[in-house]
């Protein structure tokens, strides 16, 4: 039963998150922004959890593992990068530019993947995904510092908790997983236990925005 | 973000940056062909729930819990106690 939980509790809470916050998407007021990146969160927990399938389905593939690996780097950065488009107010006037960005970034992605692919080894990967986190976390506390700024703050909540969590998810994989860790940090496993404690996170911040909208609303 | 132009350029030059690093980091760490590069390409560190199969499964890099793990604390504090042998080692010295 413990071996159980601790192989397969990241891809039991990313269940249990997609649930609670597809809640919060359907009977919350949401408006705009806010909105927005409630509905791109669960993306991101659909993608996770579609990616777990078909690993444990192919047996936990290599091939399969790159893949969705790259298909959840690259939205992880579109995520990042169109809330902070939308904060900036420049989405439309700079349409462009933002799809330019967006290919700019996934050159690396795509490049390791095929290398990793091709040299049979996960040392491509685990060098752009280290870069990608930082990217990610520099994107997200950008976008907390716009929504701490913004003139409503209780009408984004929601998007503040989202990218608290971000902030907490990017620094412990930071942390855990790449090349400035100290060396007994450098594991799968540990990155993994960061997971774990950004969805805990995510998942109790669902009770405190239930909590803090109903006192809001009464 | 007051200025959505300033906003724009900035991260379009952040981009750019981290790209270039990136790849040339990537390139770099495929060309590698040291015993160092070898072992630590097989152990996956990116992110995900489910770690995938090593490429080489002669090789298994990944530390993955075995019995000896069982004598090392691994529950929250600044400094870790030592094992519980080096313990018993020092309570028999002591005798």
């Amino acid at each position: 039963m413990l071996n159980f939980l601790l192989e397969y509790g990241t891809t039991i809470f990313h269940i249990l998150n997609l649930i609670a916050w597809y809640l919060i998407y359907r009977k919350g007021r949401l408006l705009n922004i806010n909105r927005l990146t409630v509905k791109y969160f669960i993306f991101f927990f659909l993608i996770v959890i579609v990616w777990n399938f078909f690993m444990i389905v192919s047996n936990r593939s290599p091939v399969v593992y790159i893949i969705f690996w790259a298909i959840f780097s690259i939205y992880e950065l579109y995520f990042v990068l169109t809330v902070i488009f939308y904060l900036a107010k420049a989405r439309k006037n700079y349409a462009e530019l933002y799809i330019i960005i967006i290919s700019i970034l996934a050159i690396p992605i795509i490049l390791s993947a095929l290398l990793s692919y091709t040299n049979r080894s996960y040392s491509p990967i685990n060098t752009s995904d280290f870069y990608n986190i930082i990217l990610l976390m520099i994107g997200s506390i950008l976008v907390l510092k716009s929504i701490i700024n913004y003139p409503s703050f209780m009408d984004n909540i929601e998007s503040f908790f989202i990218f608290s969590g971000f902030v907490l998810y990017f620094g412990l994989h930071i942390l855990a997983s790449n090349a400035l860790s100290i060396d007994i940090l450098k594991n799968f496993n540990f990155a993994k236990y960061a997971t774990f404690i950004s969805l805990i996170y995510w998942f109790g911040s669902v009770f405190f925005i239930w909590k803090i909208r109903s006192k809001h609303s009464s | 973000m007051r200025n959505p132009r300033k906003v724009v350029i900035g991260v379009f030059l952040v981009a750019i940056f981290f790209t270039s690093i990136s790849v040339a980091s990537i390139i770099k760490s495929s060309q590698d062909e040291s015993f160092q590069a070898f072992t630590t390409g097989i152990e996956c560190r990116a992110q995900g729930d489910i770690m995938p199969e090593p490429f080489d499964t002669d090789l298994v890099a990944p530390v993955t819990p075995t019995e000896g793990n069982e004598l090392f604390c691994s529950l929250p504090g600044g400094i870790a106690p030592r094992p519980w042998d080096d313990t018993d080692d020092d309570d028999q010295s002591g005798d």
